[in-house]
């Protein structure tokens, strides 16, 4: 058995730890409030940009740039020869910077990892210190330098990435854009990988109900210049909106599955130090009792000795 | 004079809601400018800067970045991923920033680093141009 002293610093290691997870957990938190706050601030804008470029599409047959499926229709940016063939998929896949997050982390890698597997040509575009090292350990094909933290997502960031990725995308090194992340949806359970396809874009996921587009027929609008001109300005803004709101549900996911990482650990904590508690108060109570014993036993050895002194001393009298 | 109802959204905020007079837009095809009972109509709007004015007040200036504006029905929605008021624009930082973009522009490294530093000149341009407008 323990001694009370090596228990004892058992619960104090113990009761460290749990000081760390438990600030862990409110770091966590308010982190989530924070970048949920500033994603809600840009709602409106980019449901408004979804909207009209649903419009556009709608109203325009003949809206087919580079940016969409059937690129040979567009006819704007010609493929270099042979390129056609070798489709390059890029995938941008979003991890934490950090682990202890429960599962976040895996869950998106396994996600990446499946996509990965039917495409015989990739790029992976990583964001996060996590995944970075995960892929790089493994020798997988990442872009070296895109290096961007998962950190406070900013709109900014969301920017650069686009940037990078529609820069690949019209010169033809890549030819599809699929993106992997974590959807916070309300937040229980650290939320669901998703992965989705950003570039090109599909008619379909702009469909709107037949009576708004019955609506939209009968109204006349001019476009300057054209109505590609204006798509080609502001596809890339829906993109990085696109993109930001997936790096903050990722962020929030990421936070999420933190804060229940660290609430589970928390309670480990609690559990544990009941149990050395229960030890420590055994081992204590057994050395007290065996002290006790002790000075008896010695105590009624002495009074023994004494008598038979006494009585050896009265037979001697 | 008669009025329309502007709605100006950046990314990060709603940056003008309400009636107005006039509005002075950069588009894609150079200034472009839109009264009320204005034609429907959508045009892609680059750095620069925009110009609006209230009932009974004075032109109001501001720096946008890329984006559009819609016409519908004498409702005009400007939809820019950045605005500022000129006593909003930091001029320190958009002056490093245009010496930033200027240099990069002279490397010559590639393409796509050309065109970012183009557009980040642009931004920057438009934004030392407006902040000269302060009150």
């Amino acid at each position: 058995m323990a001694t009370t002293k090596e228990i004892k610093n058992r619960i104090k290691s113990v009761k460290d730890t749990q000081k760390i997870t438990n600030a862990m957990y409110l770091i966590s938190s308010t982190k989530m409030t924070k970048a949920k706050k500033e994603l809600d601030n840009t709602r409106p804008y980019f449901e408004m940009l979804k909207k009209q470029i649903i419009t556009m599409i709608q109203m325009t047959e003949s809206a087919d740039n580079y940016y969409f499926q059937d690129r040979s229709v567009a006819g704007e940016e010609p493929l270099p020869p042979g390129s056609e063939e070798k489709e390059t998929v890029a995938y941008l896949v979003i991890t934490a910077d950090k682990g202890l997050a429960g599962a976040y982390n895996q869950n998106v890698i396994k996600e990446a990892m499946r996509l990965i597997k039917g495409t015989p040509s990739y790029k992976l575009f990583v964001v996060g210190e996590y995944g970075r090292r995960y892929f790089e350990a493994r020798g997988m094909s990442i872009d070296q330098s895109f290096l961007y933290t998962a950190q406070n997502p900013t709109l900014e960031r969301a920017r650069e990435i686009t940037q990078v990725l529609t820069g690949l995308y019209s010169k033809g090194q890549i030819t599809k854009v699929y993106i992997v992340y974590t959807d916070f949806r309300n937040g229980l359970m650290g939320g669901d990988v998703v992965s989705s396809e950003l570039l090109p874009f599909n008619r379909e996921d702009f469909q709107i109900s037949a009576e708004e587009a019955e609506k939209l027929k009968g109204s006349f609008v001019e476009y300057m210049p054209s109505v590609s001109a204006v798509l080609n300005n502001v596809i890339p803004s829906y993109l990085s909106g696109y993109i930001y709101s997936a790096l903050v549900d990722s962020f929030c996911s990421e936070q999420s599955a933190r804060m229940s990482a660290m609430d589970a650990a928390n309670q480990n904590a609690e559990e544990l130090l009941d149990r050395l508690n229960l030890e420590y108060n055994h081992v204590r109570q057994g050395a007290i009792t065996q002290e006790i014993t002790e000075v008896s036993a010695g105590s009624r050895g002495q009074k023994k000795s004494k008598k038979k002194r006494e009585e050896r001393e009265e037979g001697l009298n | 004079m008669n009025t329309f109802e502007l709605h100006i959204l950046a990314a990060e905020r709603s940056f003008y809601e309400g009636p107005c007079e006039s509005l002075i837009v950069p588009t894609t095809v150079g200034m472009y400018g839109i009264q009320a009972n204005h034609l429907n109509m959508i045009a892609g709007i680059v750095p620069g800067e925009l110009t609006y004015r209230v009932p009974g007040g004075v032109d109001e200036h501001a720096a946008c970045s890329r984006g559009m504006v819609k016409v519908e029905n004498n409702e005009v929605t400007v939809l820019v991923d950045t605005v500022e008021r000129p006593e909003e624009i930091d001029v320190n930082r958009a002056e490093r920033a245009a010496a930033e973009a200027k240099e990069v522009i002279l490397r010559k490294r590639s393409r796509q680093e050309y065109m970012r530093a183009q557009m980040e000149l642009s931004r920057a341009m438009s934004r030392l141009k407006v902040s000269k407008l302060k009150k």
